[in-house]
């Protein structure tokens, strides 16, 4: 198992490396001089030489790359060109809204697909799955956002019961904070729904036909223990498969509705950065979210074992 | 990716069931045919169906409502949203066919090379890890912030994140074909390499390429009317169903129908190539049906 793991960390570092390289030429070479913007319009060359200095841009990009992830490693991330704010406080606080956001949705998620999977594998063939079958496809075409104006529309504008847009922290109480965060959630999981529900049917329909649940069904257990303590619980592994590479999809799904719901989170900052061309933001934002992503992909691979005695590492 | 839903083999299922399915199954693809038809037609005759120029703006005409004029009303600059989605289905189109086109080709070669030689394999793949790590849309957004918002650095931002996937398919399928008897053959009867891959691994290659292709292209529109939708997509001189959602988003309270119309439409297209897709994949892949998942 540790040496599993000591593997498995050790064969994350050159991927993050490839972003670390990608990102920062990928800033380097696209023409913006970053002291032009911290500088402003009214700058002489001298104060722009001065800036260049200061923030080591003089140097050759080999070593301004290794200064770079030198800091990184110290946990260091740079200081905002627009705000000038250290990087990991502006994280700190954008925090809050996406992590709720990403957690109420998972936990609708989890809570609508299963059972829908499980119901649809389970009458194979029946209204249930047709339904299923037909909104899984819907929501793959039915873009985020505007799933996030149907939500508004039906909800904010013409029943009033959520305000439009906005985010109010859990600390102000848990109605304010739901009302802020239900739709948004919904609307960040109306992918993952259909993605999820497709994978635990898929996975099920496969289980249903082993001979330990015909075991099962034979020794007269309740068809609820059957399905959800016997069959579900040995289709779980391709589910967490799923929830773990349909990460970069919460990520584009968490931009679009933060966008949409006006929410102050991480992705939001991650698109006003790109905009605004805050390198030290975008650096940092793009390489942590492929360092959650290998992390997250990490740790359910290690779920396996937990779920599945028979998986060793 | 594969987004689109795997279809069933729906064996064992109960009658009333397996004749909706049947039926949706018959229906659907015919549907999704006819509405792709009406897209494609729209953006090639647009010139010559649009009722107003999709461009000019009139002050005189702000947010009016449908009328006989105005089909579905004009925008905040009094442009006719009706010929402005027409003319946004070219964008769409053009987005979709390029961004496959260019993925398949660019991929195609790296993953043939990364399946046949084990040194650029190693170098390749991770490569094409790191790629995969950043998220997509993040990639995109600054290729196109960084790059300028010309239809061609959106074709290009679109196309990066797309590459690793094809690579990965054509690699895995080069993989298992190379150990196929008539590849040994040929190895043995000393054919040339660029031969080998050219004449007997690369065919192999085409039908999951061409099921690839299409979700490609439906994931390629709607990276770009979500990168529009963000403020990092094509100008809005260029009209697509992204930027013109993009500009309704101010006045959304006010005339729902700005975001609703394109997005209604933006929908169905994906949702037509994601079944079409579908359909392709079992006519050329008849297992994936028959296993049932």
């Amino acid at each position: 198992m540790m040496a599993y793991v000591s593997r498995r960390l050790l064969a994350a570092i050159p991927v993050l490396l490839v972003v670390a390289v990608f990102v920062f030429s990928l800033l380097r070479f696209s023409g913006g001089d970053p002291a032009a913007i911290i500088a402003g319009d009214m700058a002489t060359p001298e104060q722009l030489a001065a800036i260049r200095a200061q923030l080591g841009l003089d140097q050759p990009l080999p070593v301004q790359f290794a200064t770079w992830t030198g800091q990184l490693l110290t946990g260091d991330f740079g200081t905002s060109l627009i705000s000038r704010t250290p990087v990991t406080t502006l994280i700190g606080q954008r925090l809050e809204p996406t992590l709720s956001l990403a957690l109420v949705a998972i936990v609708i998620t989890v809570l609508i697909a299963v059972p829908l999977g499980v119901l649809a594998a389970w009458r194979h063939g029946g209204i249930v799955d047709n339904v299923v079958s037909a909104a899984t496809v819907l929501g793959f075409s039915v873009p985020v956002f505007v799933v996030g104006y149907v939500l508004i529309q039906i909800f904010s504008n013409e029943l009033r019961w959520f305000p439009v847009q906005g985010f109010k922290p859990i600390s102000q109480g848990l109605w304010p904070f739901l009302s802020t965060t239900i739709l948004p959630a919904l609307t960040l999981s109306s992918i993952y729904i259909a993605l999820i529900a497709r994978m635990t049917r898929a996975s099920m329909l496969d289980v249903l036909n082993e001979d330990y649940v015909r075991t099962a069904r034979a020794k007269g257990l309740s068809e609820r223990l059957v399905l959800f303590r016997h069959a579900l619980r040995n289709a779980a592994v391709p589910i967490l498969t799923v929830i773990g590479t349909g990460f970069a999809l919460m990520i584009s799904g968490v931009v679009v509705t933060e966008s949409v719901f006006n929410l102050p989170g991480l992705g939001r900052l991650t698109v006003d950065a790109i905009l605004a061309r805050d390198y030290p933001v975008i650096q940092a934002l793009i390489l942590l979210t492929s360092l959650v992503y290998v992390a997250i992909n990490l740790l359910i691979d290690l779920s396996y074992a937990v779920l599945d005695p028979r998986i060793r590492y | 990716m594969s987004l689109a839903m795997k279809t069933s083999g729906a064996t064992g299922a109960s009658g009333r069931g397996l004749s909706l399915r049947k039926l949706g199954r018959a229906i659907a693809p015919v549907l999704a045919g006819l509405i792709l038809a009406t897209v494609i037609l729209a953006a090639l005759l647009a010139p010559w169906i649009a009722p107003h120029d999709p461009i000019a703006m009139s002050p005189m005409d702000r947010l009016k409502p449908p009328s006989a004029d105005f089909i579905l009303g004009t925008d905040a600059y009094g442009r006719d949203l009706f010929s402005r989605i027409l003319y946004g289905a070219r964008t769409s189109l053009v987005v979709g066919a390029g961004v496959a086109v260019a993925a398949l080709l660019i991929g195609l070669p790296l993953g043939i090379l990364a399946g046949f030689f084990r040194p650029v394999d190693a170098v390749l793949m991770r490569l094409m890890d790191g790629l995969m790590a950043i998220p997509g849309i993040l990639l995109a957004i600054a290729i196109v912030a960084l790059g300028g918002s010309s239809i061609q650095t959106v074709l290009i931002a679109i196309t990066i994140p797309e590459i690793p996937r094809v690579v990965r398919l054509v690699r895995s399928v080069v993989l298992t074909t190379r150990e196929e008897p008539y590849v040994e053959a040929a190895i043995a009867l000393g054919t040339s390499l660029p031969r080998i891959m050219w004449r007997h691994l690369m065919p192999s290659t085409f039908a999951p390429l061409i099921i690839q292709g299409t979700y490609i292209a439906a994931s390629a529109i709607l990276t770009e009317a979500i990168l529009s939708f963000l403020g990092a997509g094509i100008g809005t001189e260029t009209p697509s169903w992204g930027n013109v959602m993009a500009e309704g988003r101010l006045y959304f309270q006010l005339k729902p129908s700005l975001i609703l119309w394109p997005g209604l439409v933006l929908s169905l297209c994906i949702l037509s190539i994601n079944i079409l897709g579908d359909k392709v994949r079992d006519l050329l892949d008849p297992r994936q049906k028959l296993r049932g998942a």
